[in-house]
């Protein structure tokens, strides 16, 4: 069991949480970016250990789309 | 008193609604320390028992629940308040306007609302912990947490003070409180019941789910719960299926429990837990369920992002009127790359059937629902058997886990010799056999997994 995994090695949480911000025009003040950077880089350790699991690329997603059901 | 009970007696005159509701309210009161309740439903409560006992009067049978009280996370709409989640960010949102279906159906089947109840904000953690309506307390002690982000329904049922409270369930969020409050909670299958009328959090991992104190009134609630309801796109076309009329009949039940990622950290009160469920339900087999791990992630993964995508706006126009642990999460949330969230969803296809091979033969499976009893409110980190977990987060580690399938899961709760305090077990069945696992839960119930509702001290009991 590990508690926290570790994101990517280069990945820079802090400079992709600004940018990423501005692309979908999110305000985010300087002070909040030390917990947004804590928060993106566990996020990132997760994706990671998904990134390890042989052969899920070839995986059909979960969600399908049922047209007769589409009302939401 | 059960809701088998109340509803036995008003049923049979020898007790009324107004008055089973008016005792409802008086408790309610005497329990304000706990925290447990966001609002109170006075008039409405007392206004629907009258119809009740009328009802009664005139020779008809209001329903299995008549005159049972119970209450709702406030995640649920109510026709007239606002919806909240326990934010203050919802609160310029205008009124509701109509019940959520969840309580019509209990109202039909004769239930009556009276509170609706305290959580972690917008659903988002484990703890109960509120920075807006203050820490839900565990009426087993009250400087402990209840768990979330169902904490005050949880709370209510473990003290007594109604034999019903509805949840949701996105991580845990049935399972944990009711781990720790020492309740039975219930998450039927994702796609049973309707979630018209909740407040969605992640609409891909949302349920609704339900608490009682003994399993017979967990069953006749999660048979009121049961119906089509076209609003929600997500509710399989199922027919009802009672578990109620069957969860005493006998008969086998294959059962093994899971191993590898649940077996550790477990505090001693929970590891004997395990081995006694097992030994009650023959699970003498250990089953793995190798994408565990790989689960979890993919759960967290997708809640952040699904929750930061479904508050961008909220984040966008008033970010202050979030609580701050909520307000970063939710912002890193909304920054997650879309091929995370893909893998997370193929890694759920994958792990999903990985669960179905091992219920092939197994009917039932066991596991720990949470690692450890409660921990104390305000807590970053607690030693697990000798692991330091970040507890807000490692508390839901087990039901976590789990949650990608869809599986419908039960917790049973057992006080633990160490500990004194309650440790819960989980009893996961396949995809729409909740029956099975209500039968499980009973027999369970039945060799000492019950904990009865008790009001903490300096409550005025």
């Amino acid at each position: 069991m590990r508690t926290y995994l570790p994101p990517p090695t280069g990945f820079d949480a802090r400079a992709f949480a600004r940018e990423a911000a501005r692309a979908i025009g999110l305000p985010l003040p300087d002070e909040a970016l030390d917990d947004v950077t804590l928060n993106l880089e566990r996020t990132a350790g997760f994706a990671e250990l998904l990134v390890s699991v042989p052969g899920l690329d070839g995986e059909e997603p979960a969600p399908v789309f049922r047209p007769e059901r589409g009302r939401s | 008193m059960s809701a088998r009970g109340i509803a036995g007696n008003v049923l049979a005159g020898k007790d009324s609604a107004v008055e089973t509701v008016r005792r409802t309210l008086t408790a309610i009161e005497e329990t304000q320390r706990l925290r447990a309740v966001t609002g109170i439903c006075e008039d409405r409560a007392l206004k629907r028992a009258a119809e009740v006992d009328d009802a009664i009067a005139a020779g008809d049978v209001p329903g299995p629940l008549a005159g049972v009280p119970f209450a709702a996370k406030n995640i649920f709409d109510i026709e007239g308040l606002v919806t909240r989640a326990g934010s203050r960010a919802t609160e310029a949102n205008p009124p509701a306007t109509q019940d959520a279906f969840a309580i019509r159906a209990l109202e039909a089947a004769g239930a009556i609302l009276v509170a609706s109840t305290n959580m972690d904000e917008l659903a988002y953690g484990f703890s109960g912990e509120n920075v807006h309506d203050g820490d839900t307390r565990n009426p087993r002690d009250p400087l402990l947490s209840a768990g979330g982000s169902s904490s005050g329904s949880a709370a209510l049922v473990a003290a007594g003070v109604v034999p019903l409270a509805l949840g949701t369930d996105t991580n845990g969020s049935v399972r944990v409180p009711a781990a720790l409050s020492g309740v039975v909670g219930f998450k039927p299958t994702y796609g049973r019941l309707s979630r018209s009328g909740v407040r969605p959090f992640v609409r891909s991992l949302d349920h609704v789910g339900v608490f009682a104190a003994e399993t017979r009134d967990l069953a006749l609630a999660y048979d009121a719960l049961q119906g089509r309801d076209a609003s929600d796109p997500a509710q399989q076309p199922r027919e009802l299926e009672p578990a109620a009329p069957a969860i005493d009949t006998p008969g086998s039940l294959n059962a093994a429990r899971l191993g590898g990622y649940f077996d550790a950290p477990l505090h001693t009160d929970v590891r004997a837990a395990v081995g006694a469920a097992a030994d009650a339900l023959g699970a003498l087999e250990a089953k793995m369920l190798d994408l565990a791990e790989a689960a979890r992630a993919a759960s967290f993964i997708l809640t952040t992002a699904e929750g930061g995508h479904h508050h961008l706006p909220t984040l966008i126009r008033c970010p202050e009127r979030l609580g701050s642990l909520v307000r970063e999460r939710l912002r890193a949330g909304a920054l997650v790359p879309a091929v995370w969230t893909a893998r997370a969803q193929k890694l759920r296809r994958r792990v999903s059937s990985e669960l179905l091979d091992l219920q092939r033969d197994q009917d039932i499976l066991i596991a720990p629902a949470t690692p450890c009893p409660a921990f104390p409110l305000g807590t970053d980190h607690w030693d697990v058997a000798g692991v330091s977990l970040p507890i807000r987060l490692g508390i839901g580690m087990f039901t976590q886990a789990l949650t990608l399938t869809g599986a419908p899961i039960a917790v049973m709760c057992r006080r633990g010799s160490g500990s004194g305090l309650p440790v819960g077990i989980q009893i996961i069945g396949r995809p729409f056999e909740e029956a099975s696992v209500l039968r499980a839960a009973r027999r369970l119930e039945r060799t000492g997994f019950r904990m009865v509702p008790e009001r903490p001290r300096g409550t005025h009991a």
